[in-house]
C-alpha cells in the first residue's frame, strides 16, 4: 500500500506540470529543452538565495515565530524575481507570454521537485497513513498558479508604463510563502484547512494578475496606436 | 591526472548537482510535521528461558502485525488488551496461535496499587509465568497513546449498525499496525555474566573457609521491568555490607579472625544457581599451582565450614528462617550458627526450615547446590517457602524494602558469624539469666545505614535480569568496585550448563494508524479525477484567459 500511495502522492504533484506542457498548447511553441533551461535557473538561483540568507540570517533557525525577522528573510525572495527576470531575458525566446509560460512552468517544477519529491520518498511510503502528504502534493497545483503568476508579473514590471498596478499584485506573490506562515501561525491553520487558504489565495493573486495584464495589454495597444 | 580532475570540476554536472543537494536539504529541514499519526513507546517482553530443555514463556519478539482486540482471530495479529481484561478473560487458546503477538497493558504506577488490584496482578503474573507460547509477548504501561490505541483498536472491534456504514469502514476506518522497531542482536554464546568473589584472608594456611552467598540477578513474568529489589537485591547489599563490617576485623594482624570468609555475588540463580554451580564445579576441581584462583580459593586444600546464601531479608516479618537441607548435627557449624542467630535476638522468631534436596528438578534454595557436592550450607531467608510468588514477582519494588529491618538482619548475621568465627561463648558473656545487659562485638553504627541506603539504590533498584547483557555487565562491574573497596575481589565467567538465556528483555514498539489497502483505489480515483478537472481546465485555458482579459479590457479600461 505504502509505495502506491507515493505514487499517487507523485502524480498529484507533478502530473498538472505535464499537463499543463502537454495540453496548454505551450509545446508548440517552445521545446521542453527551455522547460529545463528555466529549472535550472531556479536552481541557482535558490543558491544565490541561500548564500544570501546564510550571510545575513545566520542565527534566525531557532524556534517561535515573530513576524519582522520572518519578514525580513522573506525579503530574501524578492532574488526570485531578479532570476526570473534575468532567466526570461536572456535564456528563452519568443514571444512574452510563451516565454511567461515556459519560464513559470519549469520554475514551478523546479520548485516542486525540490519541495516535495525527497518529502514524498520518505514520508509517503510510510507504513502510517497521513493526509498530510495528499494535502503537500495538491499545494503544488496552488504553487503552480502562483508561479505562473510571478513570471508574469516579473515580465510587466519592467515593460509596462504604470508600475503602480503591477507591483502590489507582485508583493502578493513574493511574499506569499511569509502569508502562508504568518497565517498558520495566527490562526493556527493547519491541514485542509491552510490548503483551502492557499488555493483561495493563489486563484486571486493569479485572477489580480490577469486584471494587471489587461490593463497593461490596454496602454501598450494604445501606445501602438 | 591533474588535468582529469580539473576538467571533472569544471562539469557544469557538477554545479547542478551541488546546487539541487543544497537546495533540497535547506527546504527539507525547514518543513514542519503535522499531526502525529504514529506513537512509539518501550514495551517489556515476556520472560524466555529455557531448562533442561523445556521452554518457558514466549518465544518470539518480533512484531508487525496488525492490531486487534481481545477476542477477536488472533492468528497473525496483535492482540492489544489490558491486564484486567486478560485476568476475566478466558486466553488458554490465544497462548497456542503460532504466529502473533500480545501487548498488555498494565498500570503505570504499580508502586501505589491498592490491596485488591495488588491480589489481581500477582494472579495476573502467575498466570504469565506459567505461558508457554510462540507469540510475542509484550507489557507496556498504561498512558495516554495506550488509551488512544485501545480506544481505536475497540471501536473497530465493534460490528457497524448497517451495512453501509460497514462497508465505509472495511474502506476508510483506521487500523492500527504495531511493529517491533529495535534490531536487537541475540545473545551470543561468548556472553558469560560473571561471578564476583570478594574475599577476607586470615593470613593463616591452616584456617577455615566461610562463604556468603547472594545472586545477583531478577526474574520475573516481566524481567525488563522487575527489580527485584528483595530477591535478591537485599541479598546483594547485605553480602556488600557485611564484607565492610567485617573487614574492619581483617585489617590488623592483630584482630584477624581464624578464618577465610568470602563473599560471593552469583550469575543466574534464578536460572537453577548457574552462578553457584559453576564456582562450586570449579572450586571441586582442586585448581593446583596458582596462587588464589578466580574462585577466589587460594589453595586446593582450603576447606568450606559453612556457606551462608542469603535471600530475601529486607522484608518486614517477624522472623529469619533458616532453609537446610537436612536437621544440621549438634556441633556443626550451622546449628552453632542458629543457636546464636536465636541467643543474639531473643524477640525475632528464628526458625529451622528443613525441605528434601530433589536431584532431578531445579534447586529450590541456592544452599541445595552445595549440598549435592557434599558441602555445607544454609539459607537465610525471611521467606518460609521456597515457592512464595514474592521472590519472582514484578511487585517486588524497591518500596517493599524495609531498610530499617535489612540492617537490623545485617547486623544479627554479622554478630552471629563474628562470635562463631572468634569463638566466642554461645550464650554470651553470662549464662546468667538475671543479667540482661547488651553485649556486642559490633559497634553501634557498624552497619552504616547511609551506605545501605546508597547500596539500596545502586544495586537492588535496577531490573538486572540475566537476559540484559548491559545491565548485568554494569551490575557486575560495580559490584566488583564497590567490593575491592574491602577485600581482594575476583572475577570468573560463568558457563551456562543445561540452560538457556534469551536477551532482549525490552523492545521499542511503534504503533500506526495505516488504512486498508483498498483506501488507496479510492484515493487513486480521487487523484485521477482532479487530474482530469485539471486537464480540461487546460485545455480550455488559453480561450477562457483570453476570453476573460478580452471581457475586462472591454469592460473597464
Amino acid at each position: 500500500m505504502s509505495f502506491f500511495h507515493f505514487i499517487n502522492c507523485f502524480a498529484l504533484s507533478f502530473a498538472p506540470y505535464f499537463i499543463v506542457y502537454k495540453y496548454s498548447g505551450i509545446n508548440e511553441y517552445s521545446s521542453i529543452w527551455k522547460c529545463a533551461t528555466a529549472s535550472g535557473g531556479y536552481l541557482l538561483t535558490q543558491l544565490a538565495k541561500l548564500l544570501l540568507l546564510a550571510t545575513f540570517f545566520p542565527a534566525l533557525d531557532g524556534e517561535g515565530f515573530s513576524i519582522l525577522p520572518e519578514f525580513l528573510k522573506s525579503c530574501a525572495d524578492i532574488v526570485d524575481v531578479i532570476g526570473l527576470h534575468l532567466l526570461m531575458t536572456n535564456f528563452l525566446a519568443g514571444k512574452g507570454e510563451v516565454r511567461i509560460v515556459v519560464g513559470g512552468l519549469g520554475w514551478g517544477l523546479a520548485h516542486s521537485v525540490a519541495h516535495r519529491l525527497v518529502l514524498l520518498w520518505v514520508g509517503a511510503r510510510g507504513t502510517a497513513f497521513s493526509w498530510r502528504w495528499i494535502q503537500t502534493s495538491l499545494d503544488s497545483s496552488a504553487d503552480l498558479m502562483m508561479i505562473v503568476s510571478l513570471a508574469c508579473l516579473t515580465w510587466m514590471i519592467t515593460r509596462s508604463p504604470n508600475k503602480t498596478i503591477v507591483s502590489p499584485v507582485l508583493a502578493m506573490c513574493v511574499f506569499s510563502t511569509f502569508v502562508y506562515q504568518t497565517v498558520q501561525q495566527v490562526f493556527s491553520l493547519h491541514g485542509w484547512g491552510l490548503l483551502a487558504f492557499r488555493f483561495v489565495y493563489s486563484i486571486a493573486t493569479a485572477f489580480l494578475t490577469v486584471i494587471v495584464y489587461s490593463a497593461n495589454r490596454t496602454t501598450n495597444a494604445r501606445k501602438n496606436e | 591526472m591533474q588535468e582529469e580532475i580539473i576538467d571533472y570540476f569544471r562539469n557544469p554536472a557538477l554545479l547542478f548537482y551541488v546546487t539541487l543537494m543544497l537546495t533540497v536539504c535547506v527546504v527539507n529541514s525547514s518543513h514542519q510535521v503535522g499531526d502525529v499519526v504514529e506513537t512509539e513507546f518501550h514495551a517489556y517482553r515476556l520472560q524466555q528461558y529455557e531448562i533442561s530443555g523445556n521452554m518457558y514463556g514466549s518465544k518470539n519478539h518480533r512484531v508487525s502485525y496488525e492490531a486487534v482486540s481481545l477476542g477477536s482471530r488472533a492468528l497473525r495479529r496483535t492482540m492489544v488488551t489490558t491486564w484486567r481484561e486478560l485476568l476475566t478473560h478466558d486466553v488458554d487458546d490465544m497462548w497456542a496461535y503460532s504466529t502473533g503477538a500480545v501487548l498488555v497493558f498494565i498500570p503505570d504506577n504499580i508502586d501505589e496499587l491498592n490491596d485488591i488490584d495488588r491480589k489481581a496482578f500477582l494472579d495476573l503474573e502467575a498466570k504469565l509465568l506459567e505461558v508457554k507460547t510462540d507469540l510475542a509477548v509484550y507489557v507496556a504501561p498504561y498512558n495516554d497513546d495506550a488509551a488512544s490505541i485501545l480506544n481505536d483498536v475497540n471501536t473497530r472491534a465493534e460490528k457497524a449498525p448497517s451495512a453501509v456504514q460497514h462497508l465505509l469502514q472495511s474502506l476508510s476506518g483506521n487500523t492500527i499496525s504495531i511493529t517491533s522497531s529495535d534490531q536487537l542482536p541475540e545473545l551470543t554464546d561468548a556472553y558469560k555474566p560473571l561471578n564476583i568473589v570478594g574475599r577476607l584472608s586470615s593470613g593463616d594456611r591452616a584456617s577455615l573457609t566461610i562463604a556468603f552467598v547472594a545472586h545477583y540477578d531478577t526474574a520475573s513474568a516481566i524481567p525488563g521491568i522487575s527489580p527485584g529489589a528483595d530477591s535478591n537485591g537485599s541479598g546483594v547489599v547485605a553480602l556488600l555490607e557485611l564484607l565492610a563490617v567485617l573487614s574492619k576485623f581483617y585489617d590488623s594482624p592483630s584482630t584477624r579472625p581464624p578464618y577465610n570468609l568470602l563473599f560471593m555475588w552469583t550469575a543466574g540463580g534464578k536460572l537453577n544457581y548457574q552462578g553457584t554451580r559453576h564456582w562450586i564445579d570449579e572450586f571441586q576441581k582442586g585448581i593446583e599451582g596458582g596462587d588464589f584462583l578466580d574462585s577466589g580459593l587460594n589453595r586446593k586444600d582450603d576447606r568450606i565450614d559453612l556457606a551462608i546464601c542469603i535471600e530475601s531479608i529486607g522484608r518486614k516479618t517477624d522472623g529469619l528462617y533458616m532453609h537446610a537441607g537436612k536437621t544440621p548435627a549438634d556441633n556443626s557449624a550451622a546449628a552453632q550458627l542458629f543457636r546464636r542467630l536465636s541467643t543474639i535476638a531473643p524477640k525475632k522468631k528464628i526458625e529451622l526450615v528443613t525441605k528434601k534436596i530433589s536431584l532431578t528438578t531445579a534447586s529450590s534454595w541456592e544452599h541445595e547446590k552445595f549440598n549435592i557436592k557434599r558441602m555445607p550450607a544454609v539459607t537465610l531467608s525471611t521467606l518460609a517457602s521456597p515457592t512464595d510468588p514474592a521472590r519472582n514477582s514484578i511487585l517486588d519494588l524497591p518500596s517493599t524494602l524495609d531498610e530499617e529491618e535489612l540492617i537490623e538482619n545485617v547486623r544479627l548475621i554479622a554478630e552471629a558469624v563474628l562470635g562463631y568465627i572468634l569463638g566466642l561463648p554461645e550464650t554470651g558473656p553470662s549464662s546468667d539469666a538475671r543479667i540482661k545487659s547488651e553485649v556486642s562485638m559490633l559497634s553501634k553504627d557498624a552497619v552504616d545505614k547511609q551506605r545501605v541506603h546508597h547500596f539500596i539504590r545502586q544495586f537492588a533498584s535496577r531490573p538486572r535480569p540475566i537476559g540484559d547483557k548491559r545491565a548485568t555487565e554494569s551490575v557486575t562491574a560495580n559490584l566488583a568496585s564497590a567490593a575491592a573497596g574491602y577485600g581482594q575481589v575476583f572475577k570468573s565467567a560463568v558457563t551456562i550448563n543445561d540452560a538457556k538465556v534469551f536477551g532482549i528483555t525490552q523492545n521499542r514498539l511503534v504503533a500506526e494508524r495505516v488504512k486498508p489497502a483498498v483506501f488507496e483505489l479510492v484515493i487513486a480515483a480521487g487523484v485521477i479525477g482532479y487530474l482530469s478537472v485539471f486537464y480540461y481546465i487546460t485545455t480550455h485555458s488559453q480561450k477562457t484567459v483570453e476570453g476573460v482579459v478580452a471581457a475586462i479590457r472591454k469592460s473597464i479600461f
